[in-house]
């Protein structure tokens, strides 16, 4: 069988042999898909709990009297005083205050944010829609570039493997608010095809999405890679060449299948870590969402809303890894094996 | 400097409709033009546009993230442009000091200066179509002053000293104050006065307390929709008819837009990307950088004027060492040439500030340009005299073993305007001059207030707008009182500075006023307090069509978007 030139950086590699792992740890870990589920939302829970807990050490343990900070000018008026320590619960003591906090969770109330003055459930309700539209979209592109780019890549075309490595390597190394500023420059201030104003159309999520998208896709794209290429020198492809398949069929219809594993593993992670990157992208390209609310509640202490926005980050997580989770019950057979057992 | 008495004493009864009018025949021949700071000609507003033109939408890109488009509860010194558009003050305050109706007919003051007797125009509407009456003004006003119900939390300054106040007719509402105050005619000239509809007071605090299209209140213009972060949206009201006498529009009270947007673009890199591809129609703060693009380009307008208030400046800390000592603070203040940084650093975009108080408005002090030329083997010597003799390794004077260190933390999202790179440039100067470790950090709010309230800093750095420094110089100078000098960090605690203050202060007497501010800023500078640097600015470009920019003369800015129209 042709042995394919080894191209990815050893870090890759290493990562496509961890992230090939779950399917053992989800023998290990349930054999039943209903156990799985039941695992995770109990893994779920206690993530989400520790997660507010830091946050809510971390917030606390950061300078300024919260009430001062309420108060502004007025922090010496007593009546102000009293009036804002009694509106927001601050006569409290702090773990009097953050078992108030858990214990308002399950019913959705998430307190009223300091600065914006509105409940923090639904300022995350609205910022949220933006935010997906841009997650979503960015998911969506980095995983077309990463198959296609794997796909072409792998073929028999031997130019564009340097080419794409060049590519990877510069949207990798790229910090991501350069590469959203050198797409604002270029598209929209240079060339003028999307307005960074327009932030409802589909054209406004272009180029936001691409910033998301093209160090994803990427690097996607370098795992995905990897994975074609250790499936291609199983003996199973010598096999089926032997069986009449052709060249592209095999890396289509197996080692694409196979070397999808991981890749779903790597989206899961990167789809829930995806508020950090529209943090970013939000800023550049001015567009409202929940990277913006993060920001500004971060700068003024805004404790309610670091808190809910921390909570529905940890959340977003959750949901990404077990979806992809479940995603490589679905493709993975010997998964699917493992759980009717 | 304008120091002839004012055309009547103020407090004599009706007198403001007059001396409005008799401002406005000098105001409106050059309204704007006045004050404005032009490096292009072409830039005057409206000089050569002919007719202005009826409709159209308008993009304006700002920097300021407005936090909430209630007037009452916003206290950001850049939203007041903008927040005009939708909620008129009862009065305007013009830049010669003097007091104008704009939604109310005018105020009668008794000569004691103790009763205000507030006069509404008859036919004023609320956005919801309410009527304005006595009746919805003392609701506001109750709202307001009702510190248990936390709608407000920056109590009105103004409302301080006021005993009592109510509806005497149906368009009357006597004010009573305990003692006279200017901060209350101040008050009454800001949209944190500025009256609302009875029906938003039935709104819940969650709607109430952000604003938005259901806060009714009376403006050139409607909400149409606010999303915090991103944008606000105004519609035109085209019955709206009340203007001050001094504004140029007189005949066009109404806006020529029909909407105008409001975006947020907190990168100033984007506004100028923005504007140069005709995204947007104006940007308001245009970086030093990119002022050459719009300036030198005839497809663009360009402009900068100075605001009022206080001037940005750096306030020495005098309750510790080394600034206890006088030689020590004249020493750093003569130790660098500060013009010739900022000259360096904005390429003449910016200009050198030499008095604390703005060069807009009544109170400004040309006398005092160039009271502080550098002088460096003077700085030395005051340093080598207050014994700050020997020197360290990296050249940092010392005296007993301590370093002759200056710590200036700063509120990280007060930093603009290039405030940062001014610091650094400064810190070379002094450490190269004179031997002096200047500090300068930018640190997150509660950081930086933990840091003042243990007295931990050295120099403070601020500039406090407004259309009268009254509040600013309270807050700055008035360091005996917390509940006045909240920002007070350079401990002056001085009777003599603050008597000057309380003169300025409990008057509308404007002769009285000009004097005890003329004094202050005399000893503020001659006991070396303070260091003015930059005189605080405003500044936008726009696209050549776009015509009718006019400023409001008191606090320098721009009056907002309804006189603005985008030629055909």
């Amino acid at each position: 069988m042709p042995q394919l030139a080894h191209w990815s950086r050893p870090a890759t590699a290493e990562l496509a042999g961890v992230v090939a792992d779950p399917p053992a740890r989800h023998r290990r870990s349930g054999r039943r898909l209903y156990r799985l589920v039941g695992a995770r939302l109990a893994q779920a829970v206690f993530v989400l709990w520790a997660a507010i807990t830091v946050t809510f050490v971390a917030v606390h343990a950061m300078p300024g009297d919260t009430v001062s900070l309420l108060l502004g000018e007025n922090r010496d008026d007593p009546v102000l005083r009293a009036a804002t320590i009694a509106r927001w619960g601050l006569d409290q003591p702090a773990w009097a205050q953050y078992l108030i906090y858990l214990r308002r969770i399950p019913s959705g109330d998430l307190g009223t944010s300091y600065s914006l003055r509105q409940p923090v459930a639904e300022l995350i309700a609205q910022s949220m829609v933006p935010t997906f539209q841009l997650a979503a979209a960015g998911l969506v592109a980095a995983v077309v570039i990463g198959f296609v780019v794997a796909y072409a890549t792998t073929g028999r075309l031997p130019l564009l493997r340097p080419a794409a490595n060049t590519l990877e390597i510069v949207f990798l190394s790229a910090p991501p608010f350069w590469l959203a500023i050198v797409l604002l420059a270029v598209f929209s201030f240079k060339l003028g095809w999307f307005s960074v104003i327009d932030y409802r159309s589909a054209a406004g999520l272009v180029l936001p999405a691409a910033a998301i998208a093209l160090p994803m896709g990427f690097y996607l794209a370098q795992v995905l890679r990897d994975g074609i290429d250790r499936a291609l020198e199983q003996p199973f492809a010598l096999t089926a060449r032997a069986r009449g398949l052709s060249w592209a069929g095999v890396r289509r219809r197996h080692a694409l299948r196979h070397a999808s594993l991981p890749a779903i593993t790597l989206i899961g992670l990167i789809a829930g870590g995806l508020l950090g990157g529209a943090v970013i992208c939000e800023t550049v390209f001015a567009r409202p969402g929940l990277g913006q609310i993060a920001v500004a509640a971060v700068m003024v202490k805004d404790i309610p809303l670091i808190l809910g926005i921390a909570l529905v980050s940890t959340f977003a997580y959750i949901a990404a890894s077990t979806t992809a989770d479940l995603a490589a019950l679905i493709l993975d057979p010997r998964l699917r094996a493992g759980a009717k057992a | 400097m304008n120091r002839t008495p004012s055309p009547r004493r103020p407090g004599r009864v009706a007198a403001w409709a007059l001396t409005g009018a008799l401002a406005a025949s000098a105001l409106t021949a050059c309204s704007g033009q006045t004050l404005a700071i032009s490096d292009d000609p072409s830039a005057e507003t409206g000089a050569s546009a002919g007719q202005p033109v009826e409709g159209g939408e308008l993009v304006w890109g700002i920097e300021t993230d407005i936090t909430t488009v209630n007037p009452h509860r916003n206290g950001q010194d850049k939203a007041t442009a903008v927040l005009r558009n939708a909620f008129s003050p009862l009065l305007y305050r013009n830049g010669d000091g003097q007091f104008e109706p704009w939604i109310a007919a005018g105020v009668d003051i008794s000569e004691d200066e103790l009763t205000y007797q507030l006069r509404l125009r008859d036919g004023v509407t609320f956005s919801d179509g309410a009527a304005l009456d006595a009746a919805a003004v003392v609701l506001t006003i109750d709202k307001l002053i009702d510190r248990q119900a936390g709608y407000v939390t920056q109590t009105p300054q103004g409302l301080q000293f006021v005993d009592s106040y109510e509806a005497t007719d149906p368009k009357t509402v006597t004010f009573k104050l305990s003692q006279p105050d200017i901060q209350f005619l101040l008050f009454l000239s800001t949209t944190q006065s500025s009256p609302l509809s009875p029906a938003v007071w039935e709104l819940p605090q969650t709607t109430l307390e952000p604003g938005g299209p259901q806060l009714a209140g009376i403006g050139p213009f409607t909400i149409e929709s606010f999303t915090p972060s991103t944008e606000i949206v105004f519609v035109k009201r085209a019955d709206y008819a009340w203007t001050p006498q001094s504004f140029a529009h007189q005949d066009h009270p109404a806006p020529y837009l029909d909407q105008v947007t409001y975006r947020v673009l907190k990168e100033g890199s984007t506004r100028t990307g923005a504007l140069q591809q005709g995204q947007i129609d104006v940007a308001s703060d245009i970086q030093p950088l990119d002022v050459p693009l719009f300036r030198d380009d005839p497809a663009f307008q360009y402009a900068r004027f100075p605001v009022g208030g206080t001037v940005y400046s750096y306030y020495l800390n005098v309750s510790k060492a080394p600034f206890d000592d006088i030689r020590v603070r004249q020493a750093f203040i003569l130790g660098a040439d500060y013009a010739a940084i900022l000259a360096s650093i904005f390429q003449g975009t910016y200009d050198r500030a030499w008095a604390p108080l703005s060069v807009v408005g009544p109170f400004a002090d040309p006398s005092l340009e160039g009271w502080a030329e550098v002088d460096v083997d003077k700085a030395n010597q005051l340093l080598d005299q207050a014994g700050w003799t020997e020197r360290d390794s990296d050249g940092i004077r010392l005296k007993d073993g301590q370093r002759l260190t200056v710590r200036c933390p700063t509120g990280a999202p007060f930093v603009r305007e290039s405030r940062d790179t001014v610091a650094i440039a400064v810190a070379a100067a002094l450490k190269q001059n004179i031997g002096l470790d200047f500090k300068y950090e930018p640190v997150d709010l509660g950081t930086e207030a933990e840091l003042a309230a243990a007295n931990e800093i050295e120099l403070f750095d601020n500039s406090y707008g407004g259309a009268d420094p009254v509040t600013g110089v309270d807050l700055l100078y008035y360091t005996s009182d917390p509940t006045r000098g909240f920002l007070g960090r350079g401990h002056y605690d001085d009777p003599e500075l603050e008597a000057v203050i309380d003169q300025a202060r409990f008057t509308i007497d404007l002769d009285q006023r000009k004097a005890a501010y003329l004094k202050l800023q005399e000893i503020v500078t001659s006991k070396f307090y303070v260091l003015p640097l930059i005189q605080t600015q405003d500044t936008y470009a726009a696209q050549a069509n776009v015509h009718g920019f006019e400023h409001d003369t008191g606090t320098g800015q721009l009056l907002g978007a309804t006189t603005v129209w985008i030629e055909g």
